[in-house]
Parts: structure tokens; C-alpha cells; sequence
């Protein structure tokens, strides 16, 4: 339900893309929290075989550190929040406690179509640290004068490494997800 | 027969209703937890539901959030709720009811878990977080090992959906009295008696009604409908005050949903 209704998203960026350059993406990158603006990009590209999709999920001081919500990275089959998907779960099956630096990432489930797009190999999923999503939300802002949200700065961020396989001519849609305006009180702290 | 058809069996036959408690395992304390379970036993509940504590208890309001917390805390596990149990079983007469979320059950291994409950004495399962369209695996490990697997039913529950619980559940059929979480309420809902004369529509199956039962005057005022209450959030309530608070609590819903009186314990 909450993919078709942020599928928006992917049926207009699709729509868009087509229009202006004439021919589908390369690649799509977007944050992971629950899933659900990642799944609105993705899902309406899923039947384009050459479009890749990487999911960008929060590891927060570092997956190792146990101070994270990378569900896909670290979870494991389970059943939460009314459906049965992969989650950061302990031996007894209660639910983990995360961190991230942005609180709309900081959960400890995601979305049941993501661990299928994940067994599937459809899309990949990486991680991004709190502090290269700070990297990545001040790159934008220098860049191209858009405040980010921090939950897209991972996604953000994670073009960096994303560039180093790319030819100058791909094409990259990031879903930019949300303005980092609401997220000024932890930038201040956590930039200063 | 399973021992919860046994017991709603016998309680009919002498017109009585049933009253059934909720205690999260391991509340207040792991060492007093087998003690509290018979005393309360005596007091005057006739099934015990024992909830396996999570850390996510989606269904629950403040007062099941906190003894779960706190029974987390206390290091409960379901392993440890299946060892409890299976202490208490020869200790008590009323039919022992495992109330869990789906994940703890699922990170046991369902199959394992089944077969675990059963050599423990576990008589029935309410798993709140899994629907019929989900049920079966389970209804048929449940079923494979002589328990009895309980769904609910809430006032917002279609018709044809009740029809299919009412076909599934085993044991009794566990009517929800309101749309929202667990948690003690002032007064049953207006639409509890439309709800419950329509899911007798559906099923001959015993009926308890549950989630914001907490007060002797709702108890006498649902009784008439239902084969069994549930009384959870309230019995915490109690518990949190003390043992013996919960068990005079107990005894005065046993009056008001028997009114008539004398009650044996087998
Ligand atoms: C701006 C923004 N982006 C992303 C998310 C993460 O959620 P999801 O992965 O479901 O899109 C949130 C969640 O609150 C958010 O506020």
C-alpha cells in the first residue's frame, strides 16, 4: 500500500527522465529507513532490466559498532510490525534498539519487498555512516545549493563511491526524499 | 478433549462463565511468578493466559508495555515461560494459555515450538499479530500437538473475515471489545453487544470477550453474552500494588460473573 501510494515518485521520475533524455537510467540510489520512498523509485522501474537500483542504509557509528538500524546488512528473517521480512532482531527474537544520526532511518525493520528485491538480487544494498551522510549533506549544499534531508544525505553520499564506476554519460536518479530544513537542530550539533 | 474444552465443557454445564486472567511471565518477579499463578488460581480465575513478554507489543497499551519491559528486564525468555510452565502444570488445574507475538515463536522455530509447548502442558496459543489468511503452519503444528490455536476477532472485523476466524480459531473464539490496544477502560463499548450477538451468528464455538474489561460492574454487564472474560491490563494494575491486591481483585469478578455462587475448582 505505501509503495503504490510513493510509487508518485518512480512513475513521474520515469515519465521525466524519458521526456528529457530520451532514453532510462542507469542507475537509481535512494535511502533506506522502512522503505518506502526507496521502493516508490524503485517499483515502477522494476520490469526495466538495465535500470540498477542500490538501496543506501543507515550505519550509523559504524556497522561493527552495534550502533545502527541496517536492517538488510545485519538483520534476519523475522515477523514485525505485521509483516514478515528481514529485522534486527536478537537470538530470542526481540527486537533491537538503533541508532542513526537521522531519526527517519532509525528503525529496525524495513519494507517486506526489499528483502525479496534483496534475495532476488533485483537491487543492491549498501550502508552509508552518520558521519558520510554529514559529508554527503554538506556536498549537496555546496554543490548545488539544495539542503537535504539527512535521510537522503546517505543516499547522497553514497555517490561518491557510486561515481568511481560510472561513465560521464550514465545517468543517476537520487530520490531526494525530504529537505534537511527540519534537520537543522542535529546539524548544528553535530557540525560544529 | 483439550483441557480448555474440558474446562468451558464443565463450566456450562453448571451455568458458570469463565474468567480468565492474563499475566505477562516473569511479572513482577521470575521467583514469585508460580506462586502468583496459584494463588490466583484459588482467588478465582479458571484459565490463565501467560504472556511471553516482547520487546514490540504492538496490541498493548502503557500498562502490558511496562510489565513486558520489566519482565525483559527480569532476563524472561520464552525458553524460560516454556520451563515455567511446565512446572506449573501439575501445580494447577486451570488450562495454561501462551499469549506470544509471532516473532519470538519464529525465531524458536515454530516446529520446535510447538512440540516444546506441548511436553511443557501448554493447553492453547493467542498470537495477536497473526492473521487467518498467515495461519497455516501453525493451525496445523498446533494441531499436530493438541493445542489449541485462538484467534481474535475486533469490532471492525468483516463479516466474511469472522466467518473465517470463527472456522479457525480452536478453544474459544477471543472477541477484542474495542478498535485500539489493551489497557484498563472505564466502560465497555457501546457496540460490545451488537459485536458479540453477531459473531454467535457465526459460531457455537465458546466466546470471550477481552481487551479494557477491568471492573466488576462491566463484567455483570457482558456476562449474559459471552462464555468467558478476559481480564488483563486491570489484573496488572492490581499487581503492580500486590499479590494480594490481585487476588481480592480476582474474587470479586469471579461474584460478579457467577453471581450465583459456590465455585469447584475442578
Ligand atoms: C525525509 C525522509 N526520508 C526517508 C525516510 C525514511 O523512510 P523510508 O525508508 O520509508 O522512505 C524518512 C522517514 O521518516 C524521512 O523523513
Amino acid at each position: 500500500m505505501v509503495r503504490d501510494f510513493q510509487s508518485v515518485i518512480g512513475s513521474e521520475a520515469r515519465r521525466q527522465i524519458l521526456q528529457v533524455e530520451g532514453r532510462l537510467p542507469h542507475v537509481l540510489v535512494a535511502c533506506v529507513g522502512g522503505g518506502s520512498n526507496s521502493m516508490g523509485l524503485f517499483h515502477p522501474f522494476y520490469k526495466d532490466r538495465s535500470v540498477r537500483m542500490i538501496g543506501v542504509e543507515p550505519a550509523g557509528r559504524g556497522l561493527r559498532s552495534g550502533r545502527h538500524a541496517a536492517s538488510l546488512a545485519r538483520g534476519s528473517l523475522g515477523v514485525f510490525h505485521g509483516s514478515k521480512s528481514i529485522l534486527l532482531q536478537d537470538k530470542d527474537g526481540q527486537v533491537l534498539g538503533t541508532h542513526s544520526i537521522s531519526a527517519g532511518l532509525d528503525y529496525p525493520g524495513v519494507g517486506p519487498e526489499h528483502a525479496y528485491y534483496k534475495a532476488t538480487g533485483r537491487a543492491k544494498y549498501v550502508t552509508a555512516t552518520d558521519a558520510q551522510a554529514l559529508d554527503g549533506f554538506k556536498w549537496l549544499c555546496r554543490l548545488e545549493g539544495i539542503i537535504p534531508a539527512l535521510e537522503p544525505s546517505h543516499a547522497i553520499a553514497y555517490l561518491k563511491t557510486l561515481a568511481r564506476s560510472l561513465k560521464p554519460k550514465d545517468i543517476v536518479i537520487v530520490c531526494l526524499s525530504g529537505r534537511g530544513d527540519k534537520d537543522m537542530p542535529i546539524l548544528e550539533k553535530a557540525l560544529k | 478433549m483439550n483441557r480448555i474444552d474440558q474446562t468451558f465443557a464443565r463450566l456450562k454445564r453448571s451455568r458458570r462463565k469463565a474468567l480468565i486472567g492474563y499475566l505477562t511471565a516473569g511479572f513482577p518477579t521470575k521467583a514469585g511468578f508460580a506462586h502468583l499463578v496459584c494463588a490466583l488460581e484459588k482467588a478465582g480465575l479458571d484459565l490463565f493466559e501467560i504472556g511471553v513478554p516482547f520487546s514490540d507489543p504492538v496490541g498493548d497499551g502503557m500498562t502490558i508495555q511496562r510489565s513486558s519491559q520489566k519482565a525483559l528486564a527480569n532476563g524472561v525468555t520464552l525458553e524460560w515461560v516454556l520451563r515455567a510452565v511446565s512446572a506449573l502444570r501439575p501445580q494447577i488445574k486451570a488450562p495454561i494459555i501462551l499469549m506470544s507475538y509471532a516473532n519470538p515463536l519464529a525465531a524458536m522455530g515454530l516446529q520446535r515450538f510447538f512440540a516444546r509447548a506441548k511436553a511443557a502442558g501448554v493447553d492453547g496459543v493467542i498470537i495477536p499479530d497473526l492473521i487467518p489468511e498467515e495461519g497455516k503452519p501453525f493451525d496445523q503444528l498446533a494441531a499436530k500437538n493438541g493445542i489449541a490455536l485462538i484467534y481474535l476477532a475486533a469490532p471492525t472485523t468483516t463479516r466474511k473475515r469472522l466467518k473465517r476466524i470463527a472456522r479457525a480459531t480452536r478453544g474459544f473464539l477471543y472477541a477484542v471489545s474495542l478498535t485500539g490496544v489493551t489497557g484498563a477502560r472505564k466502560t465497555v463499548a457501546a457496540g460490545v453487544p451488537g459485536f458479540l450477538s453477531q459473531i454467535r451468528r457465526f459460531t457455537s464455538k465458546p466466546v470471550a470477550v477481552g481487551f479494557g474489561i477491568s471492573t466488576p460492574s462491566q463484567v455483570q454487564s457482558v456476562r449474559k453474552r459471552v462464555d468467558g472474560v478476559i481480564v488483563g491490563s486491570a489484573l496488572i494494575d492490581q499487581l503492580e500494588k500486590s499479590v494480594q491486591r490481585a487476588g481480592v481483585f480476582v474474587a470479586s469478578l469471579q461474584k460478579a460473573l457467577n453471581p450465583q455462587g459456590v465455585r469447584h475448582a475442578s
